[in-house]
């Protein structure tokens, strides 16, 4: 779990806006609205989703807990 | 991110041309709340010497709020590491502070994070996602990364960059939530 293994700072949306971003969220999780990383990604954000949907469907069943990921 | 904040890592910076504690001192600063594990001070595996980045940034961290800009005093940080106490060995000038430890167990750092951001929200702010939550659609995300990873052509999931990976987990965090609950035959819960 990369956020933890090492000295880590959590910020809230009033994190500088420094570099370009290239991937840009704003969604909600649990009832908590994800905030937007400022870090520059070699993706565009339709990479990403198109990635993440992919894998989901893939692992829909296992997702869903009818069979073991 | 689970619980709703935007992560700085020292991770974050790769520029040659700037002094790295410089940016991590910016990095500091920038935020209102600091999450340091002193359990990564480890064995180097060539030099077999310690790092002590780790301890380096809690000094900053710590410093900042006992004599920075007033702003820095009211700053909000969690001690972490793997065993009760073993500080008072490793770093006994912290002693008397309360430092967490996780037993390098991922589900109880999961907890402690989140159990300590949930206490220090504002008070009219409505409470985070439980930590079993987070910690079951952890193991979902683990679960499917190697096909994000493969998706995108990339290299193992454990040499994503620290700014892809936290662009990935923004993207996947709500589409898990949406197909475990799914599977659950019921709207997203907490």
């Amino acid at each position: 779990m990369s956020l933890i293994l090492g000295g880590m700072t959590a910020a809230k949306s009033s994190a500088p806006k420094t570099g370009h971003r290239t991937a840009k969220v704003s969604s909600t999780y649990r009832g908590v609205r994800v905030q937007a990383t400022d870090g520059q990604s070699r993706f565009t954000l339709d990479q990403i989703k198109q990635a993440v949907e992919a894998a989901v469907v893939k692992n829909a069943d296992a997702l869903a807990g009818r069979t073991k990921a | 991110m689970a619980c709703g904040y935007a992560p700085r890592c020292a991770l974050d910076y790769n520029d040659s041309g700037v002094v790295r504690f410089t940016e991590i001192v910016n990095m500091i600063t920038a935020c209102d709340r600091s999450i340091h594990d002193i359990s990564r001070v480890e064995l180097d595996r060539k030099s077999l010497l310690p790092r002590f980045n780790m301890p380096l940034e809690l000094g900053a961290d710590l410093g900042l709020r006992l004599a920075g800009p007033q702003l820095q005093r009211r700053r909000k940080s969690l001690i972490l590491d793997s065993e009760a106490h073993r500080y008072d060995k490793t770093l006994s000038d912290i002693s008397g502070m309360d430092i967490e430890a996780h037993s390098n167990d991922a589900r109880e750092i999961i907890r402690l994070v989140r159990d300590w951001l949930n206490a220090n929200r504002e008070a009219d702010a409505p409470p985070l996602p439980g930590a079993a939550a987070i910690n079951d659609d952890h193991n979902a995300y683990l679960g499917i990364a190697h096909d994000i990873v493969a998706n995108l052509r990339l290299d193992p999931h454990d040499d994503l960059p620290h700014s892809d990976y936290l662009h990935v987990v923004a993207v996947a965090l709500p589409r898990i939530e949406i197909a475990r609950a799914g599977a659950l035959g019921a709207s997203p819960t907490r």
